[in-house]
Formats: C-alpha cells, sequence, structure tokens
C-alpha cells in the first residue's frame, strides 16, 4: 500500500502565534457635488492621512462615486465586503464608523448566545458506560416497591 | 501551596491538554487552548493584537484530574475563590470587535397610537485563547521562597 498524507483541514490559528488584522483594505467614496459628502471631504483632507499612517497593514484606496452617498467599503481575509454610508455625517463620526470596520472580522453579524467557540476535542473525554463508574442498574427489591406504590 | 496540590498538580501536568474556567469580570468561561470567547460586552483600552492575561480562574483540570479553588466562606463575604495564580498561565489575544444585528424594540402604550422605536445594536469584544499551561509546583516553591 503507497504511503498517502491524512487529509486534514486547515485550523484557524489567528492569535495563538501572530496575530494579523481581519480587515486588509478600506475604500473611501465621496462625491464632489452633493451635500452629504461634505463631512467626508473634510476627513479625507485632515483626518486620512494620519489614519493611513497609523494602519500601515490597511490598504486604503479613495475614489469619486458621482451622485451618490458617501460610502466606506471594508475588505476582509475572508472575502467578505461590509459598507457603511457616512452620508452627513462629521469627520470624528466618520472616524469612528471607519474604527468599527477596522475592528471587525469580516464574519456576518450574528447574535451568539454561547460565548465561548472550541474546535478542540473535549479534554475529559466523551463518557463511557463501560469505563469509571460505569452503568448501576436497580437497586434492592425494596426501593422498587417504594418507587411503584408512590 | 496545599500539600494535596503538591503531590497531585503534577500528575495534572503530565495529561495535556488542560482547561480552564477563567473568570472575566466575575463570569466564568471554560477554555481551552485555540478557544475563542465572545465576550458579552466590549473591553475599553485594548486593540487588536493585544495580549491579555487571565489571572482569575477555579477550575484547572486535564483528563483525569481537576484543581478547584475552594468553596467561599459565606459568613466572611467571600463571593467566590480564585486558584493560586501562580500554578497557570492563561493568555487571551484580542482579535476585534464584532457587533451584533440591529434590534429595534417598538415601546407604546395601549390605546395610543404613537409607537416608539429603541434601536441596539451592542459591541462585543473577541479574545482568542493563546495559551492555557500548568507550571511546575518545585518551580513555583523555590521561586517563592
Amino acid at each position: 500500500m503507497p504511503l498517502t498524507a491524512l487529509k486534514a483541514v486547515a485550523k484557524s490559528q489567528n492569535g495563538i502565534g501572530a496575530h494579523i488584522l481581519q480587515c486588509k483594505r478600506l475604500d473611501f467614496h465621496y462625491c464632489d457635488w452633493a451635500g452629504s459628502s461634505r463631512g467626508m471631504l473634510t476627513f479625507l483632507k485632515h483626518t486620512l492621512p494620519r489614519l493611513a499612517l497609523s494602519n500601515p497593514s490597511i490598504e486604503i484606496t479613495v475614489s469619486p462615486r458621482p451622485h451618490k452617498h458617501p460610502l466606506i467599503k471594508g475588505h476582509y481575509m475572508n472575502g467578505r465586503t461590509r459598507d457603511i454610508c457616512v452620508r452627513n455625517l462629521e469627520k470624528e463620526e466618520i472616524l469612528a464608523k471607519v474604527e468599527i470596520l477596522r475592528l471587525a472580522g469580516g464574519e456576518k453579524l450574528r447574535s451568539v448566545k454561547k460565548p465561548v467557540g472550541s474546535a478542540n476535542e473535549s479534554v475529559r473525554g466523551i463518557w463511557s458506560g463501560l469505563h469509571g463508574q460505569g452503568i448501576r442498574v436497580g437497586g434492592s427489591v425494596g426501593d422498587l416497591g417504594a418507587r411503584a406504590r408512590r | 501551596i496545599d500539600p494535596s496540590v503538591e503531590t497531585l498538580l503534577p500528575l495534572l501536568r503530565s495529561q495535556p491538554p488542560f482547561y480552564l474556567t477563567a473568570h472575566i469580570h466575575e463570569k466564568p468561561y471554560l477554555v481551552t487552548q485555540g478557544d475563542t470567547i465572545r465576550l458579552p460586552f466590549l473591553m475599553h483600552g485594548v486593540s487588536p493584537g493585544d495580549t491579555l492575561r487571565l489571572n482569575r480562574a477555579t477550575l484547572l483540570g486535564s483528563r483525569d484530574y481537576t484543581l478547584k479553588a475552594g468553596v467561599p466562606n459565606k459568613e466572611l463575604g467571600e463571593k467566590q475563590k480564585w486558584l493560586d495564580e501562580r500554578l497557570f498561565v492563561c493568555r487571551a489575544t484580542v482579535m476585534g470587535v464584532e457587533s451584533e444585528p440591529l434590534r429595534i424594540k417598538e415601546k407604546t402604550k395601549r390605546r395610543q397610537r404613537h409607537v416608539r422605536k429603541i434601536k441596539s445594536k451592542h459591541r462585543y469584544t473577541i479574545l482568542r485563547v493563546s495559551e492555557v499551561t500548568v507550571n511546575d509546583v518545585d518551580a513555583v516553591k523555590s521561586s517563592s521562597v
């Protein structure tokens, strides 16, 4: 029999050794004519250069999107995209929206009831009736009678 | 250090992997190495890539052994007893912040047509447990002495 490798799915290890920011690209869209882009234009002039310097791992693009509201598009490592429309916002509020996109992981928004997510097998193992204390069947005959009478 | 810990902790240490019930703001999270914790709140003052050392824990276990923190003394007003911090190491990396989907709560009174809508979209910090290890008892004792 020729030797074949075991087939295994790659496990995500981001954060265990090194950490890589999941947000890889931010697109900023603005419009020169529309009034809703006013805050965005001041943001692009005053706040964006410092933001780009402090986040060297994120690719930042700026492009006009005529006759549309200003938009920030975030691209993530899992291939998903997340848009936030920043119409009529001031530059401080736009910076807050950029922070939301930067810190996010690209996953779909969902409400998760259980806090811990794990891909590991259980540490203590699956319960077995044949090991440990085993299955105890019944007690004395008197116990059974008492249970029936109740 | 309790004598039972001195005798049994090396046995626990010989059986990786380990699990730990770490407490963050007194809320328990049972974790192993590599788990993701989605905290029910937004942790301030941290950014992605930061490493946190979780030092509050009540349970440390392997396959056949479990180290428990003691039962709290209610008369003395103790709410929770913790494990000795020197016995284990638990590190978690901050991964980022996730939001829940937008929730809209409608508030209204009876026989009143006006309905008020309250929007909620809470944000939650995500941690990745990068390390759960048990320390050597002899090393702990010699360093404390």
